[in-house]
């Protein structure tokens, strides 16, 4: 009787462990990674380029406008670059298995290499290390960076 | 006179005392990525960490001890090491998130990268901890955190449609770009970043260090249930700039530098200066009392003397412990970590952990050998039971939801 509650037992700790782990492996599978493969990496890519050159625009705009001081319109303009390099490590080196994720990836790191330069530009101008290009012309140029890279990427 | 300064005072503390790091950002973040459909976590929120931290409060007013103290010596030692390794850990990346926040917060200021501010962030609040009075610690961080009130000012100079905000609060819609599972995976982290544990422990070690008796219950509840959730409405009001002006803009928050750019619309440079005193506040404000709360919890637990009362030759090893979490804080932050990512990680982990910290104050609470006749009463146990299982629905969920959304992406 008592070996037959000890072997009750111990299949039942079995089964929870493999209904735990079918679980983890079943939820493993729903990670943004795995469940929307390289489309969705790209996606998610370009919505965070998108919003750090929009972030960047806004970060211009108030300084232009005298409303930020010039440290923190540097640190937004700074933030806004990192965010876009952290895009970019992001989807660099992701292996595409059909052409139009191959032209995707090649838009997109072609766009944030450029708006890489314009953020780092921006930043230039406001630690008056150099005058170009105007400020106002930084800020159009991210802002419809921004709009290109979301109209064309769909 | 003197009395209701001293109650003034106490609100106004628990106000500017209330928000964190977790709280600036979490709500940032959702603002701008959800508008006000999150506000009602908000609101669940505080009306939890009113309750629980007025039991606190009021086991350490009516016992003399810390909740920590009586959690060991009634439920015994295994299933408080239990509750002292999960509070320790979510204890120790909290203070973790609140030393590169004050980082933050000066390069704001400054323009001088955040490992330069590091170790004077951590410098300053080991010699805090140390040296300064609690009382004087205590108010001046929460008065100076009251100029986060800036936020609220913000949003009547943005001139919003109220009607519009008032909508998106009270019929809550998931936008296109979100998924129902980021919705519920941030409805945990504001939820987490209104109940952290640290604040709770630091509410009951702190009443001891005040020397609370039940003549103080009174007073103590005031400053709970008006100062939590006018601290609760400047976190409405912060997802509320964010809402105003970043969702529409598109720009999703992912640092801090962009919390304060609805502020610097609303108000220029003048309610930037004010704002980046309130952000170095309230971080700083929650290192202290994080690096005191890891402090309180393991001498609590292992016996030891503790308390800023105490000179800290008396009660060295409590002060070993603070300069140990405070180093390694400051540390995991010279990995070159994220110090925003590891806010948004340490208020998902707060949810995970909420159980193992609230419900033995719910046990200690209900125990007349301790508390007397200020026994919970029916009402505030079955408001209390109501809340345990929504800390715990809230703590299953956190992981699984945590792996789905990519950490909230």
């Amino acid at each position: 009787m008592a070996q037959q509650g000890e072997r009750l037992r111990r299949w039942r700790a079995i089964a929870l462990l493999a209904a735990f782990f079918v679980g983890l492996g079943l939820l493993l599978t729903q990670c943004p990674a795995n469940r929307d493969g390289m489309p969705g990496q790209l996606a998610q890519a370009m919505d965070e380029t998108v919003t750090a050159a929009r972030s960047g625009a806004l970060a211009l705009d108030l300084w232009i406008k005298q409303r930020s001081t010039n440290q923190l319109a540097s640190v937004q303009i700074s933030d806004a670059r990192d965010e876009v390099v952290k895009a970019y490590k992001g989807i660099a080196d992701l292996r595409a298995e059909d052409s139009t994720d191959i032209s995707r990836q090649r838009m997109l790191t072609e766009s944030m290499t450029s708006i890489i330069g314009q953020l780092n530009a921006a930043s230039a101008v406001i630690r008056s290390i150099q005058h170009e290009p105007a400020p106002e012309k930084a800020r159009d140029d991210l802002a419809a960076a921004a709009d290109a890279l979301e109209s064309g990427y769909r | 006179m003197g009395k209701i300064f001293s109650v003034a005072l106490g609100i106004l503390t628990a106000i500017g005392g209330f928000l964190d790091i977790g709280d600036l950002v979490t709500n940032a973040v959702v603002g701008s990525r959800f508008g006000l459909a999150l506000a009602w976590v908000v609101v669940v929120g505080v009306i939890g960490i009113c309750l629980y931290a007025n039991m606190a409060g009021k086991v350490a007013a009516v016992s003399g001890r810390a909740t920590f103290e009586i959690i060991r010596e009634r439920l015994g030692p295994r299933v408080a090491a239990a509750n002292l390794s999960a509070s320790f850990f979510i204890n120790l990346m909290t203070l973790t998130a609140e030393i590169g926040g004050v980082a933050l917060a000066l390069q704001l200021a400054t323009d001088v990268g955040r490992m330069m501010w590091i170790p004077v962030a951590a410098f300053a609040v080991w010699v805090v901890v140390w040296r300064v009075k609690f009382s004087i610690m205590e108010n001046v961080t929460g008065l100076l955190g009251l100029f986060l009130i800036v936020f609220a000012i913000s949003v009547f100079a943005l001139h919003p449609n109220w009607g519009d905000l008032v909508h998106q609060a009270t019929a809550p819609v998931i936008s296109e770009k979100e998924s129902a599972a980021t919705y519920w995976y941030f409805a945990i982290a504001l939820f987490g970043a209104a109940m952290t544990p640290y604040e709770v422990f630091f509410f009951s070690s702190g009443a001891v260090e005040e020397h609370w008796t039940k003549k103080d219950l009174g007073t103590s509840r005031l400053n709970v249930m008006v100062g939590f959730p006018l601290g609760g409405v400047l976190s409405i009001a912060i997802a509320s700039c964010a809402a105003i002006v970043l969702l529409p803009g598109q720009i999703e928050v992912t640092s801090l530098s962009q919390i304060t750019m609805p502020v610097v619309i609303a108000g220029g440079k003048l309610l930037l200066a004010f704002v980046i005193v309130g952000i170095v506040a309230a971080t700083f404000g929650a290192a202290l009392e994080t690096a005191l709360s890891a402090g309180y919890i393991l001498a609590q637990f292992l016996g030891w003397p503790w308390g800023k009362f105490r000179r800290p030759a008396e009660a060295a090893r409590f002060h070993v412990v603070m300069f140990v979490a405070i180093v390694a804080g400051a540390a995991v932050l010279y990995t070159g970590i994220d110090p925003i990512m590891v806010t948004e990680y340490s208020v998902v982990f707060s949810a995970i952990a909420l159980p193992l910290t609230y419900l033995p104050i719910l046990i200690v609470a209900n125990d007349s050998e301790y508390m007397g006749e200020e026994t919970n009463g029916r009402v505030t146990n079955m408001l209390s039971s109501v809340y345990l299982v929504i800390i715990l629905a809230a703590s299953l969920a956190a992981i699984p939801l945590m792996i789905v959304t990519g950490g909230g992406q």
